[in-house]
């Protein structure tokens, strides 16, 4: 397999920079395309590739720019030189992707709901403040020579052991790239590798003989699409829910915070771990798990351990026979580099008046059927699930389809539902559901933006004559 | 709830008995696509014919022009499912859109899957703004897969 050119495309693509803060700075193009490109081609040199380091640096940059951005940078985009959802952008897109009542761009931060504040983001990593002051103060104050006006910033810093707010470990599981260097923390799936072109206009998609492209050309090889999303986390909500639940199905509440997500809060699959987060699946073997489908000898077939509703079920179902094929599930996937924003929660469900979330990108070739797919059919509906009757021949213990209702308690707009399938009491019985509403949205959309990341040779080419 | 879709394909002049030739070759192939696709409630094609006032063809069919419409009713966002319903489907509609007019512009279209889209779209009576023809009443909210999932196969054999 020939090696891809990772001095060419932006690190945050490939690579979990493992860093304890964050930064994402919104800016504004305000000034003339001649100013924009002059600023772009300042910030070339600084840019983090995915070449691996020789030693870790105090900071690194990345850069996504949206449509609005790539014009007030002087492109004259013609029509369908870009992919729809990106040319609408996020506001633009926001009904396909539930970005709606409280999600809805209106309510967005930083103005992110007007799709022409947001041109570019320039996201630090780094390991400390310290070092995030020094560099957000290097690039501001070269903004009013350029024209750039900063309208946003935020920043993340990371929790213990990968932790996000609701109390859970994050980032276990990435999609296996083909060409792309090993992760250091490699935890492979039983999931096909994905198609480089799946992540990388270019290149092979998992479409035969399909790339994906933009115009002009420069733009395509190594570049990518990111969904950046700023994500409010509801930290006591989620607690009462827990409590509220418990009461209510008589099972254990964090055994309830596993069947919301599908892992016990320490990452241990609920496929591999049905009964406790002790002892904790080995870390190499987070990802080793089927759901199964009709064949003997499957998984998880009808959500028993871990119900078809949970988060990490529903958006990314694996080998789960969902609509429209039986490997639909292989082909959606979504690389997420995010990290939490906003101080731990340690409540018991009493509100603290904390903003705290998830901020970051999810990052794919094709917006429209990668993380757009991944929220509109999978996350906010309940009839993707192909209806089995299992096992098949019978005496039946019952049907996927009917172990999953209304939408992800994480990420569904509106109140999610917890569905909890148990075995049948005796044998030759039926699987039976108990359902939990979520009294709110525990996760609102405070800003979102779709970018364009760049490679190195497509930043160059739209700083044109200043790069 | 489902989403209606209403095509309406002009046919290419003099091609109507070799379109209903190919249709009629391929209606098993759309069948067990469609049910594999899982998300189709109903399909059904019906020949137009604009030359006469109740639009109803008759032989030899050497008369028209004639236009084909396919009605659906189908679960999820138009443009979500468009790669997998390339990928089961699309070597039918390749077969039937040589005969339409400005079908061949967008075969195959498992490599045109833009234009593909974009063509369905244009064609799709249901989107049209100007006159009300989005509207679908439906008996029931559930996607097939959960009606599916109602009726146990011992059940399902006698309806």
């Amino acid at each position: 397999m020939s090696e891809l050119p990772l001095a060419d495309i932006q690190g945050l693509i490939l690579r979990g920079y493992r860093y304890d803060v964050a930064r994402h700075a919104i800016v504004h193009c305000g000034g003339t395309a001649a100013q924009a490109q002059a600023f772009l081609a300042e910030l070339i040199p600084f840019v983090t590739t995915a070449q691996p380091w020789t030693m870790k640096p105090a900071s690194t940059l990345n850069i996504g720019i949206t449509y609005a951005g790539l014009v007030a940078l002087g492109l004259k985009p013609q029509p369908n030189d870009f992919p729809t959802s990106f040319v609408n952008g996020a506001v633009g897109q926001a009904a396909v992707v539930y970005d709606t009542g409280a999600n809805a761009p209106a309510n967005w931060a930083g103005n992110l709901g007007d799709p022409d504040t947001a041109h570019l983001i320039l996201t630090f990593y780094a390991v400390d403040a310290e070092v995030l002051d020094v560099a957000l103060a290097f690039w501001t104050a070269k903004f009013p020579a350029y024209g750039i006006e900063l309208a946003y910033t935020i920043q993340a810093n990371a929790l213990p052991n990968d932790g996000v707010h609701f109390g859970f470990r994050d980032s276990i599981a990435q999609p296996t790239i083909a060409g792309a260097p090993v992760r250091k923390h490699d935890r492979p799936d039983d999931q096909p590798v994905a198609p480089t072109g799946e992540f990388l206009m270019g290149y092979p998609s998992q479409m035969p003989g399909i790339t994906y492209s933009v115009r002009p050309s420069q733009l395509t090889l190594n570049s990518s699409f990111g969904a950046f999303r700023i994500l409010e986390q509801d930290s006591a909500g989620f607690e009462t829910f827990l409590r509220t639940a418990a009461t209510a199905t008589k099972l254990d509440p964090e055994l309830i915070a596993a069947k919301v997500c599908g892992r016990w809060r320490n990452g241990s699959p609920l496929v591999l771990a049905p009964e406790s987060p002790t002892p904790p699946v080995l870390d190499d073997q987070l990802n080793s798990f089927t759901y199964g489908s009709a064949n003997a000898g499957a998984a998880d077939p009808l959500g028993i351990r871990c119900p078809v509703g949970s988060h990490i079920r529903r958006s990314n179902p694996r080998d789960q026979n969902v609509v429209t094929s039986p490997t639909s599930g292989h082909l959606h996937r979504i690389v997420r580099h995010a990290m939490p924003y906003g101080p731990p929660y340690t409540g018991s469900g009493e509100d603290d008046g904390v903003e705290r979330g998830l901020v970051g990108y999810f990052i794919n070739a094709d917006l429209s059927n990668q993380f757009e797919f991944v929220m509109n059919s999978w996350i906010n509906t309940d009839g993707f699930v192909k209806s089995v009757w299992l096992p098949t021949g019978g005496p039946y213990e019952g049907n996927p389809t009917n172990n999953i209702d209304g939408s992800d308690v994480f990420l569904g707009e509106g109140p999610g539902t917890l569905t909890v399938t148990q075995a049948p009491q005796k044998p030759g019985g039926m699987a039976t559901n108990t359902q939990f509403s979520a009294a709110k949205q525990l996760i609102t959309t405070k800003g979102g933006a779709y970018c364009l990341l760049p490679s190195i040779t497509a930043l160059k080419y739209l700083a044109g004559g200043a790069a | 709830m489902a989403n209606p879709l209403t095509l309406i394909l002009p046919i290419e002049d003099g091609q109507l008995p070799a379109l209903m030739q190919a249709l009629a070759g391929q209606q098993q192939n759309i069948g067990q696509a469609l049910i594999d696709l899982g998300i189709v409630h109903y399909a059904r094609s019906v020949i137009i014919d604009s030359s006469v006032r109740n639009l109803q063809p008759s032989p030899p069919f050497t008369g028209g022009p004639y236009s084909i419409a396919i009605i659906t009713e189908y679960d999820g966002d138009f443009n979500s499912y468009i790669q997998e319903f390339v990928d089961k489907i699309g070597d039918a509609f390749n077969i039937v859109l040589k005969y339409v007019v400005g079908g061949s512009a967008v075969l195959p279209v498992q490599q045109n899957l833009a234009a593909f889209q974009a063509f369905l779209a244009a064609n799709d009576m249901s989107q049209q703004k100007n006159v009300p023809n989005g509207e679908l009443f439906s008996a029931y909210p559930q996607t097939v897969q959960k009606i599916l999932g109602a009726f146990p196969p011992s059940l399902a054999a006698a309806g």
